[in-house]
């Protein structure tokens, strides 16, 4: 008995102080957050001070909503044209076999390799000749390739468990190509199909280098822009950075932790179950 | 408001219109495509394209050739490789290559052609309200390796850097990673909330993860010099000294990426079956025997292709040295080669220069990346 807990004790130990190391920024932000703001690099900590000051003045002094709207138009945007392309090539990928098929696989794994850094460049200076710079439709039409490639992938390693005879049988009793695609493949892989709207999501939501790159003017700020910016130069807002990222993270961690049920068994095993 | 919803909405009309366009496009194609006079037709139009391209798009006349060739490969794939076959899908991965193309491909072509000439902020405007722009050569190739400005480091001594950066990140990511999976893997009280904690660094905005991180090395209000103190070693400049803020960004960016590899080790233990190790246990193995001749063995092909992504998103990563060397002015010591590229192009404008310096490292990355790849077998798997 004895021999079999302290293994047991051991495990739990290692596992408590990764998750406290895991955790500390989110920790370090809630406290720094609820600070009034005279005493905000004080290392130490007492209840009697908390107050909700930081929360109230980025609504006010900040342009929070803003930038909140921004980033929101422009990712839910990329992230509908990104599935709808995402899904119809998977669809080919994975159902038809086609002279360039393998080409296109591996063109899709090369895109990969290309660093983020050396695209922003060309894509900003064409942008620039074509008076799209600092526009919700430039920085929409720069994000839709990003996470295209790997959706592709994904998408068609679900659509590979789905079984053919499914469409097989609806094309039988009369459904036309699209038909079966649209009517018995999509229902059938909602939940990749929503790990791929949510990949989009937030690979568009969380990008700040493209976003500061082709944003300049003030309304059209993204959220990670935003709290760039409160990190200035000279003088550093901490408790409205604080107070602002924490109101951003809760909502996307939630949601990646909803999720990644579906990451996990989805970009692993499959998810034959669906 | 209004602003933003007009925008959105003409370009989903864009979108749409242009799909529409493209599939009849296809459609003419495939119908035409047995026809003899097929392919001198998409010649003519290649020609009258790259004559109209000039005004109509915005191209230069040396990325024009790239939209004259668009309907004569085109022809030639549609003549040679489909012969009026494969309709379907062809017309289901259309929109998604062609985008791809538009905005991937082109780029790429954009850029090399980039790199032969000079643009920078003093011919920047010429180039913009005319398409004038001056040709050089391999000038901008022989500054990337013999730099003739103070505004750069030596290129060996940065990649050298960037190769201690990629190893170091992807082996920490790959053993802490690999380690609290098999923590994970066992029956104990609470696993879930474990790994629900544990994969919170991969949740949280980056910008966000490395912001906070980046005051907490801060040398005078951060908490790890007090954790230091704490243990009796003297504080650091952690984001002034070169050494120090390296390794607070190897640091950082350990702890973002852990998640990621933890998640996929997890995935591939729990795709083991369990009647492997019943069947080791029958025959008398040890937990070291399991361990070297199942575990292993069944756990590497699950991670070869996300140890060499997660090396390329390393190596690609300019977010984390770039915030933290962004405020300072330049990271003189600590740039790696994305991180220098990204602000030889927008810190100091040299916008031909950094074509040239992209395409190098480009180079070298698709070398090493295929060698690897070539060397561990791995393109197999994933190509099915």
């Amino acid at each position: 008995m004895n021999q079999k807990t302290k293994p047991k004790i051991l495990t739990h130990v290692i596992l408590i102080l990764f998750c406290m190391i895991a955790l500390f920024p989110v920790f370090r932000i809630l406290q720094i957050s609820l600070r009034p703001g005279s005493r905000l690099f004080s290392q130490d900590f007492s209840l009697s001070e908390i107050t909700l000051d930081n929360y109230i003045r980025i609504f006010t002094e900040k342009a929070f909503l803003q930038w909140l709207w921004n980033s929101l138009i422009v990712t839910i945007s990329t992230s509908l044209v990104g599935v709808a392309l995402a899904a119809t090539a998977a669809y080919a990928f994975s159902r038809y076999s086609f002279p360039g098929r393998k080409t296109g696989l591996l063109f899709l794994m090369m895109t990969q390799m290309v660093p983020c850094a050396m695209m922003i460049l060309p894509i900003y200076l064409i942008l620039t000749r074509l008076r799209l710079l600092d526009t919700y439709t430039g920085l929409i039409i720069a994000y839709s390739v990003t996470a295209l490639p790997f959706s592709i992938w994904v998408l068609k390693g679900y659509f590979d468990t789905v079984p053919k005879s499914l469409e097989e049988s609806a094309r039988i009793d009369g459904c036309s190509e699209i038909g079966a695609f649209y009517r018995v493949l999509l229902p059938l892989s909602l939940p990749s199909l929503a790990i791929v709207f949510l990949f989009n999501f937030t690979s568009a939501w969380n990008e700040y280098l493209v976003a500061s790159t082709l944003i300049q003017s003030k309304e059209l700020m993204t959220w990670p822009l935003g709290l760039q910016e409160l990190q200035g130069h000279f003088n550093t807002e901490w408790g409205m950075f604080a107070s602002g990222s924490l109101l951003i993270s809760i909502p996307v961690i939630i949601l990646f932790l909803y999720s990644s049920k579906y990451m996990l068994t989805g970009l692993t095993v499959g998810g034959i179950k669906g | 408001m209004f602003l933003s919803l007009i925008q959105v909405a003409w370009l989903f009309l864009a979108v749409i219109g242009l799909t529409l366009f493209l599939l009849g496009w296809i459609k003419l194609n495939y119908k035409l495509s047995a026809l003899n006079i097929y392919f001198p037709l998409m010649c003519l139009l290649g020609v009258i394209l790259s004559y109209m391209g000039k005004n109509l798009l915005f191209l230069d006349p040396g990325t024009n050739f790239f939209l004259y060739l668009l309907p004569i490969l085109g022809s030639l794939f549609f003549q040679y490789s489909l012969k009026g076959k494969y309709k379907s899908a062809i017309y289901f991965s259309a929109p998604a290559f062609v985008i791809l193309i538009v905005l991937f491909m082109y780029p790429l072509i954009f850029q090399i052609y980039l790199a032969f000439h000079r643009l920078n902020l003093t011919t920047l405007s010429a180039w913009i309200h005319k398409g004038e722009i001056g040709w050089v050569g391999f000038e901008n190739f022989k500054e990337v390796f013999f730099p003739h400005s103070e505004l750069q480091e030596p290129f060996l001594s940065i990649l050298l850097r960037t190769c201690l950066w990629t190893f170091v990140n992807v082996f920490f990511h790959v053993v802490v990673g690999t380690f609290l999976a098999f923590l994970l893997n066992q029956k104990i009280k609470g696993v879930s909330w474990y790994r629900t904690l544990l994969v919170i660094p991969w949740a949280l905005p980056q910008l966000i993860a490395v912001l906070a991180w980046k005051g907490e090395f801060h040398s005078s209000f951060g908490y790890v010099n007090k954790i230091l103190q704490m243990v009796h070693i003297p504080p650091q400049e952690w984001l002034t000294q070169p050494d120090a803020l390296f390794f607070a960004m190897c640091f950082i960016n350990i702890w973002l990426g852990i998640p990621f590899m933890m998640v996929v080790a997890l995935g591939g233990l729990q795709s083991i079956p369990k009647s492997y190790y019943e069947a080791a246990s029958i025959d008398g193995a040890s937990k070291f025997q399991k361990f070297f001749y199942i575990t292993i063995p069944l756990l590497r092909p699950v991670m070869l292709p996300s140890i060499i992504l997660g090396a390329i998103w390393t190596f690609n990563n300019v977010n984390v040295v770039y915030l933290m060397t962004s405020q300072k002015g330049s990271g003189e010591g600590v740039d790696i080669l994305v991180s220098d590229l990204y602000k030889q192009a927008f810190q100091y404008n040299r916008y031909s220069f950094s074509a040239a310096y992209s395409l190098v490292i480009f180079f070298l990355l698709t070398v090493l990346t295929l060698f690897w790849i070539k060397s561990t077998k791995v393109a197999r798997d994933p190509l099915r």
